[in-house]
């Protein structure tokens, strides 16, 4: 308890908080900043390589030396907020993910609307050890971020098998 | 295999063929145009033409090919459509997975005295290209509409029965002008006005580009969607046969849609502001196949009084209508509203100061009475844009409701265009409430539900409401899924 409130953040030794969510991998961190890293160097160039004749005024060099600080900040921060906001869980028949930075969603999958479900492993999640489970329903799709490679097998797995015993069951 | 109309077998009319080359002829001359403008055409001349000849007469035997191995063949549960050209490709589509069949009459039908039947699959992927089209002799068209009535809809109605039933809404052909004026969005009718007061500028400044460029976003913003509103829904008619709803209307190209009404998503009562002035609203549905592209709304009824619009509504659809005593947007939500708005509003008075305080290089040369128009525009501009973006909230907080009913919901959104959607708890595919920083601090969130729409798939978002209440959205899906209120077989 802290200040009375609940701390909804706080796992037991299953992993799981106070209301049954399962919080990420802290490798994840290392992979969002990475990534980040990358886009901010990327961005960086291409800015430079476009501007590079407009940056010799100094009102520009200016604006721009803000604004990178601004995009600075919000790299360094965001993932961390991100990764501590983070929860999801997934019961017989649901999924649900609570995230955000700035603005917190508090998402509900009902499995009987799932069609299809894949892990999607990018090349920098790859070297953390990490994977995306990507659940496309009828109104669109959903992502399970930064779970760890076999956690992120495991549900895709029982998802399929729900939705495979689900169709088995309607035949 | 050979077309047999006795065993369901059809292959599409040969003037397919000729639509393929049409638009073949339209895009080789738009290139081959090109070509002989920017080159020395004079000897070139020959050799366009032989590759022009060479495209041509691939594209007829491709197109010959194709039409000449590609069959449809209707069972009584399910569309085949089979090709055996240089893949194989087999087709299956179940009756039950339809969401819509629409009869189309081009300008090429006419001439050829033929209709396109299409089949739209009750599915978010693809969902404004058909799963099956096939062209046929009008007649015969007609009369496989009637056989499908009843395999597909299970309707009794022949295509001459459906002629005679009487419209539930009386739209005459100045209802649809009136649709076309008023029915278009708020902010599309701003910005053609914006562009006509621009024209106006241009045309008295004597500046030819800006004219021409005024002119082009004039005519595209609101003149084509007015003639494109005239064009599709002259002589509307809409008629429920037990389960199935049936809309027709169109002046050169007709278009006749059908669907079970356990295909619709969401039925939605729009009122954009002009419109809302003098009492009138139109009607939309969400149901795969109705709209043709992203710019398309599935029209139900174009713009008519609101008490007529909302009486159709609970014929055409009582399942998904209940009577509402809705839960308001709280008064405080209007403060993080307020708050958003005090940032966009300085964001934008600061853009017209800096004009102001900058004036001195782009006025430069021009005459007192240019720069004075100029000057009073970025005024008007400066105070009216704050105007427009408070206004917004004050109406916004004053439309937008949430209730919660046996078998739908309701979502009462937007400010100076309004709408007030009624969506099927078992249509929702995903739900999620959001609330940023601000709305946080004032308990308020905003729900979005995910679901399929006639383009595809979309989402709805309400107001902001305390969360808990929101969170209801999501909890009375899952209880029907479980208790068994959900019955997919309701919707087959």
């Amino acid at each position: 308890m802290k200040d009375g409130k609940v701390n909804r953040f706080k796992v037991d030794e299953n992993g799981l908080t106070v209301d049954g969510y399962r919080v990420l991998n802290p490798s994840c961190l290392k992979s969002m900043y990475l990534s980040r890293a990358i886009g901010i160097v990327i961005t960086v160039a291409v800015f430079y390589l476009i501007y590079i004749e407009t940056l010799d005024t100094e009102w520009a060099a200016k604006w721009l030396a803000v604004i990178f600080v601004i995009l600075l900040v919000y790299c360094a921060v965001g993932p961390f907020v991100f990764y501590k906001r983070y929860r999801y869980r997934m019961d017989e028949d649901k999924i649900e993910v609570r995230r955000g930075i700035l603005y917190i969603t508090h998402l509900l999958v009902p499995v009987e609307r799932v069609h299809q479900v894949d892990v999607r492993v990018g090349p920098i999640n790859r070297i953390f050890g990490l994977a995306d489970v990507g659940i496309t329903t009828a109104g669109g799709e959903v992502s399970l971020q930064f779970l760890e490679e076999d956690v992120a097998e495991g549900i895709a797995t029982a998802l399929n098998d729900k939705i495979v015993r689900m169709l088995k069951e309607r035949v | 295999m050979q077309p047999d109309e006795s065993s369901r077998t059809f292959r599409n009319h040969p003037s397919v063929i000729v639509g393929y080359m049409l638009s073949t002829v339209l895009v080789v001359a738009v290139i081959a145009w090109g070509m002989l403008r920017d080159t020395d055409a004079s000897g070139k001349l020959t050799d366009i033409a032989l590759i022009v000849g060479a495209i041509m007469v691939v594209v007829f035997l491709w197109s010959y090919f194709y039409w000449k191995r590609t069959f449809y063949i209707f069972t009584d549960t399910e569309l085949h459509v089979t090709r055996t050209a240089i893949a194989k490709s087999d087709k299956h589509i179940q009756y039950t997975r339809l969401a819509s069949v629409n009869v189309t009459r081009t300008l090429l039908n006419r001439v050829f005295g033929t209709s396109t039947l299409t089949f739209n699959v009750n599915s978010s992927m693809n969902a404004t290209a058909a799963e099956a089209t096939l062209v046929l002799k009008k007649d015969m068209a007609d009369r496989l509409r009637s056989q499908l009535n009843s395999l597909i809809f299970e309707k009794s109605n022949t295509v001459q029965d459906d002629v005679l039933v009487q419209t539930l809404v009386k739209v005459s052909n100045e209802d649809v002008i009136m649709h076309a004026i008023l029915g278009q969005p708020t902010y599309q009718a701003l910005f053609g006005l914006l562009m006509l007061f621009y024209a106006v500028v241009m045309l008295f400044y004597d500046n030819s580009g800006g004219l021409i460029t005024a002119v082009i976003l004039l005519v595209f913003s609101e003149v084509v969607p007015f003639i494109q509103a005239i064009l599709k829904y002259y002589n509307y008619r809409i008629f429920r046969v037990g389960d199935t709803v049936t809309v027709e209307s169109g002046l050169i190209t007709t278009t006749r849609s059908s669907f079970k009404i356990n295909k619709v998503n969401s039925v939605r009562i729009r009122e954009p502001l002009l419109a809302r002035i003098i009492g009138k609203a139109m009607l939309e549905a969400e149901v795969v196949g109705m709209a043709s592209d992203e710019n398309n709304v599935p029209l139900l009824c174009p713009l008519k009084r609101k008490d007529e619009v909302r009486r159709l509504l609970g014929e055409l659809a009582p399942e998904l209508v209940f009577e509402s005593e809705p839960e308001h947007q709280p008064r405080r939500a209007l403060i993080p509203m307020l708050i958003t708005d005090v940032v966009f509003a300085a964001a934008v008075i600061a853009v017209f100061l800096g004009l102001l305080f900058t004036a001195e290089y782009y006025l430069d040369g021009m005459s007192e009475t240019w720069a004075l128009v100029i000057r009073a525009t970025e005024a008007f501009f400066a105070v009216m844009i704050p105007v427009l973006i408070f206004g917004h909230s004050g109406l916004a907080q004053r439309h937008r409701t949430f209730d919660m009913g046996k078998d739908s919901f309701m979502f009462v959104y937007g400010g100076y265009d309004t709408a007030t959607e009624y969506i099927n708890y078992d249509k929702v595919q995903y739900v999620d409430v959001t609330s940023g920083p601000l709305q946080r601090a004032f308990g308020v969130a905003s729900c979005s539900v995910h679901m399929m729409s006639s383009v595809g798939y979309k989402e709805i978002t309400s107001g902001l409401f305390p969360p808990e209440d929101l969170e209801k959205v999501s909890e009375e899906v899952m209880a029907r899924i479980r208790d068994g209120r959900y019955d997919y077989r309701r919707y087959y």
